[in-house]
């Protein structure tokens, strides 16, 4: 599809679902543009120039965060507070409340953790999980030696596609297999 | 796989069963699946009514 990308609906880190607009290509102005190609080519130096911008800004919020005076702003030591708060057993004395609280500050500033949106693959990957929980799903699995149903197959193709019609494929014996008139009392396993 | 002490190429297929835990057991889905394998491996069972 050749055009001019005219509007982009989604930014970087937002999480596109199915059927959702990413951006608009206007078709009509690709003829336009061909005929004022210098006026393009300031086109793509105009983005590179924005980009720059972004990163400068990107690089000098880390910078900030980095430095230890603003690392360890009113923010950050807040969610602190409400973890330890909220991970005290209502039981525990209050005089050993303090050691509880500084042990974790401490793991709380060893890690540099940084938080991500969850990639499309976790999200799904997260929600079947959960899904899975709820419907207390079980599956287990084995595995079928075919050999004999193959061997079978061979013996039999040629006659039972004369008298049927139909190929004798690997589903005829599944569902023979699966056939409860035939399974009687499992004794499996 | 296998078969009599010494390593054979077989054609194998993997089989899946997934039921809902709050109404089957374990073992009686396992049971099942295995009654399935065992036909497949064997078909000649399907015509016997004793096992």
């Amino acid at each position: 599809m050749a055009g001019i990308l005219t509007d982009i609906r989604l930014s970087d880190d937002t999480t596109d679902t199915s059927g959702q607009i990413l951006a608009v290509i206007d078709e009509a102005m690709s003829a336009i543009t061909a005929t004022e190609s210098s006026s393009t080519r300031n086109r793509p130096t105009a983005i590179a120039a924005t980009l720059t911008d972004t990163s400068s800004q990107v690089l000098s919020k880390a910078e900030q965060l980095a430095t230890p005076s603003g690392g360890r702003s009113a923010a950050s030591q807040g969610p602190i507070h409400s973890i330890t708060k909220n991970g005290l057993p209502a039981s525990a004395p209050v005089e050993k409340a303090p050691i509880y609280l500084r042990t974790i500050a401490i793991d709380h500033a060893s890690r540099s953790g940084r938080r991500a949106p969850m990639s499309r693959l976790r999200a799904t990957i997260t929600e079947r999980l959960v899904q899975a929980q709820a419907t207390h799903a079980l599956t287990s699995f084995n595995e079928v030696d075919l050999s004999v149903v193959n061997e079978l197959r061979g013996r039999y193709r040629n006659e039972f596609e004369r008298k049927y019609g139909a190929k004798l494929g690997y589903m005829y014996f599944f569902i023979r297999a699966y056939d409860a008139q035939h399974l009687g009392p499992c004794r499996g396993g | 796989m296998v078969a009599d002490g010494s390593i054979v190429e077989r054609p194998i297929m993997y089989i899946a069963l997934t039921y809902d835990h709050r109404i089957i057991d374990g073992r009686e889905a396992v049971q099942f699946l295995v009654a399935v394998k065992e036909r497949l491996e064997d078909p000649a069972r399907m015509i016997l009514s004793y096992e």
